[in-house]
């Protein structure tokens, strides 16, 4: 019962009376709110605001990637599209942008004034293309200008001269270079995305886990553990089908080196260090004949250079080295190019 | 810019920041809507501008003076039809042919050079010219039968020729569908706001997420990068492909159907579950409803249709199909993909098999099972880089010579099987009501929503561009 209010004849109800009463029910403000939480505009309301929350959440709970998407395509874009010069600049394909860290060649150069870039790409090839892209990182006349070529009999085959890694890469535009080199790896980290199978990785340990330390110089340093050397051979034999070493690539190569010479830029070359089992397979599907393409490349004016040891390298795959390895080799090449230069 | 870049999304703020203030004036409506749709358009490439408008300026007096100048209408629209087929004919199908004629002469001992003489602009394939160019004729067209005023306001011709969420991959909206809805503001409804978003984000679900992660499978399938005969293998990569090139496009068509009913406009629907038809009529009415019913209301009813005679029918029937092949791309994969679907419905037409079978459950499930398997076999013409290379799949689809399975994209695979899902889970709401009231509860579709919101942001695939930005 409501409390008596001795001044008038008004009875005040309680707080139970009046949320029990039809007026009350009835009311404008309970009204709205049963409609609203009914309505369109609720609903809108809640799924946006409920989508901010659960990707934020998914964004901090997700596991962490051994490969970053986003400094990826940071990394391929800042080397395609850099516009700084360089003293050296290394051509090739996976094996040499793996293999051959910028830094490590530089020590053994034991010359700290040059600047040196890995120009190496996926499945890269040495189409006129390639050549083209690698001088022009090259710095202008009077500053010493080395070409460093990583050859391998998959570099010469056709297939990999239509370079479909730099292709894809040339199609961005200049926002997309802005945003991946820029704004993407820097603010949107929390919202990288992750493939099926790697967050199902996370849950189940995965075979084999690979890494990658993607570096500004253009080098990536790998690893890749258990080693996983037989599916990649097992690649390897099928890679040569109707896919052989090219003359014509070869041709390229040595006019190219040619006019390098002409214009004062000296050109190395040799051949990237894998493992016995990959070599044999190359040089037995490939149609690739080392003698026969290094003498192409001496006749050109450019320098082979003979890795010692070639086969004393430890790979993760049978064709790439690991990071260890990989400094190892710069090292040893660096000054092997010192001493001939 | 593509629907699903940072760009893009700078861009629709931006839009809709000003969208309220065009709600006084029709004229300034139609000045930003051009706006907008034109720095749009232009981001691509701001020559591909100067021929939006050029072939926009044609049609627009053409279907004026077609009103005014009733006794001159059939040079007119001659003209502007001229003018929408020739520059379509000249930036998409000119190197086509000018290689085609070469390596026919060169067959027959003589050299020309008719495809070395193509200036380089015109191996360019301005975006979205094939969209906008049947967009434009439909509307001199319409003019032309009667069927509607031409609109004496220029900026009210471009706000509709050049809208954004349409202009570069369809759907391709009839004018007097679109003309009437421009002339006025209307604010849209929560409910519409609300099926605009549903839709909006479907459709990136359908295209980011789905379509793209199937695509590194399918790619990879398609440059005989396994190099395997295996049987399965290949129908996988065939279905594969059916499946990427719908989400991809239905994904497209659900974000422009989505951005127009946040603008208050409503665009018919494009794609109609295609994949759960019964038969091949049924697939065209069902699949890119946009481009198969301008073919059929400018193409086949023109030509006499199914009027003149069983012989003609089929006839006109053929050629409707071949140009919409044509319509696709420049190459004869495009061509024998139209014949094939052209053979299909002939056979359809003449043995009825589709009626006759459709007794029971049973049957049409035979029914459904045959239907997608002649529109797969046609999508590995409309997939494969040559006629040489799609023969090829076509035996390793029928040899069943192998059935090892290579290394396969596991996560192509994984989201196949989700798009399959999301086919099945649609067919069984048309089923059960249970599921369909379960998908129509409040709960469940803000759940689906924040889900698929989630998948879009953290589990799309690697960048794809539209498949149908290409045509």
């Amino acid at each position: 019962m409501g409390l008596k209010s001795h001044s008038a004849k008004l009875t005040i109800p309680t707080v139970t009376e009046l949320s029990r009463s039809t007026a009350f029910k009835n009311s404008k403000i309970i009204l709205f709110i049963r409609t609203y939480k009914v309505s369109y505009s609720y609903k809108i309301f809640l799924s946006l605001s409920l989508s901010i929350v659960g990707i934020l959440l998914f964004g901090v709970c997700k596991p962490k990637q051994n490969r970053s998407i986003f400094e990826e395509d940071k990394f391929w874009t800042n080397k395609t599209y850099n516009k700084q010069k360089f003293n050296i600049v290394i051509g090739g394909d996976s094996r040499t942008y793996r293999g051959l860290n910028p830094a490590k060649l530089n020590e053994g150069l034991a010359d700290s004034s040059l600047s040196i870039i890995n120009m190496g790409y996926s499945f890269g090839g040495f189409s006129q293309e390639m050549l083209n892209l690698m001088e022009e990182k090259l710095k202008k006349k009077p500053a010493n200008r080395i070409i460093l070529l990583g050859i391998t009999p998959l570099s010469l085959t056709a297939k990999s001269c239509s370079n479909k890694h730099l292709q894809s890469l040339k199609q961005l535009s200049a926002t997309d270079v802005y945003l991946k080199t820029n704004i993407i790896p820097r603010y949107f980290t929390l919202l990288e995305p992750i493939s099926v199978s790697n967050l199902f990785q996370a849950i189940v340990k995965p075979k084999v886990e690979y890494y990658d330390d993607l570096k500004e110089n253009g080098w990536d340093g790998s690893y890749c553990y258990p080693q996983c050397i037989a599916p990649t051979l097992e690649s390897y034999k099928l890679i040569f089908t109707n896919n052989q070493v090219n003359l014509k690539t070869i041709d390229t190569l040595q006019r190219q080196i040619k006019k390098w010479k002409t214009m004062g830029i000296k050109t190395y070359a040799f051949r990237p260090p894998s493992s016995k089992d990959m070599e044999e397979i190359e040089n037995e599907k490939s149609g690739f004949n080392e003698s026969f393409t290094r003498k192409k490349i001496e006749d050109a004016g450019g320098i082979w250079l003979d890795i010692p040891d070639r086969l004393g390298y430890q790979s993760y795959d049978g064709s790439h080295l690991p990071a260890e390895e990989a400094n190892r080799f710069s090292f040893e090449l660096g000054k092997l190019m010192k001493s001939n230069l | 810019m593509l629907f699903h870049s940072l760009p893009f999304l700078v861009f629709i703020l931006l839009f809709f920041a000003g969208w309220q203030f065009t709600q006084k004036n029709k004229n300034f409506r139609f000045f930003y809507i051009t706006f907008f749709s034109f720095f749009f358009y232009g981001w691509w490439d701001w020559r591909f501008l100067f021929l939006l408008i050029f072939t926009g300026l044609v049609d627009f007096a053409a279907a004026i003076y077609i009103e005014k100048y009733t006794q001159y209408k059939k040079w007119l629209l001659a003209i502007s039809l001229g003018m929408n087929l020739g520059v379509l004919g000249f930036f998409k199908y000119f190197g086509f042919f000018s290689h085609t004629i070469d390596s026919l002469f060169s067959y027959l001992g003589f050299a020309t050079h008719l495809h070395q003489s193509v200036q380089d602009f015109g191996l360019i394939l301005p975006v979205g010219i094939s969209f906008y160019t049947f967009q434009s004729m439909s509307y001199t067209i319409d003019v032309y039968r009667g069927r509607l005023k031409a609109s004496p306001n220029i900026l009210h011709f471009f706000a509709f020729l050049s809208l954004f969420p349409q202009l570069v991959a369809g759907p391709i909206i009839r004018a007097r569908d679109l003309l009437y809805q421009i002339e006025v503001f209307k604010k849209p409804s929560y409910v519409e706001i609300w099926h605009g978003l549903r839709l909006i984000v479907y459709g990136y679900f359908l295209k980011m997420v789905l379509a793209d992660n199937i695509a590194a499978f399918v790619n990879d399938a398609f440059s005989f990068e396994n190099k395997t005969t295996s049987t399965p293998f290949w129908w996988a990569a065939t279905l594969g492909f059916g499946l990427q090139i719908y989400f991809d496009f239905n994904g497209y068509s659900s974000i422009a159907r989505g951005l127009a009913k946040l603008m208050g406009y409503h665009f018919k629907l494009n794609f109609n579950h295609p994949y759960q038809s019964f038969s091949l009529k049924e697939f065209w009415q069902r699949w890119h409803i946009s481009l198969s019913t301008w073919f059929r209301d400018y193409v086949y009813i023109p030509l006499g249709g199914s009027q003149k005679g069983k012989l003609r029918s089929h006839l006109n029937m053929w050629i409707t199909m071949l140009l919409s092949g044509l319509w696709h791309g420049a190459n004869f994969t495009f061509l024998i993909w139209g014949g094939l679907h052209a053979l299909y419905v002939s056979i359809e037409r003449e043995t009825k098999y589709p009626q006759l079978l459709a007794k029971n459950n049973f049957t049409k499930f035979l029914l459904w099972t045959l239907v997608m398997l002649q529109v797969l076999v046609a999508w590995v013409f409309f997939r494969a880089e040559s006629v040489e290379k799609a023969l090829i799949i076509m035996g390793f689809l029928f040899s069943f010579s192998s059935f090892e399975m290579p290394n396969m994209h596991l996560n192509g695979l994984f989201w196949l099987i989700i798009g399959i899902g999301v086919e099945v889970g649609y067919f069984l709401s048309t089923k059960y009501r249970f599921i369909r009231h379960l998908s129509q509860n409040n709960w469940v579709e803000i759940l689906t929503f924040v889900m698929l919101a989630i998948c879009i942001i953290y589990f799309k695939g690697s960048e794809q561009s539209f498949i149908y930005f290409q045509f």
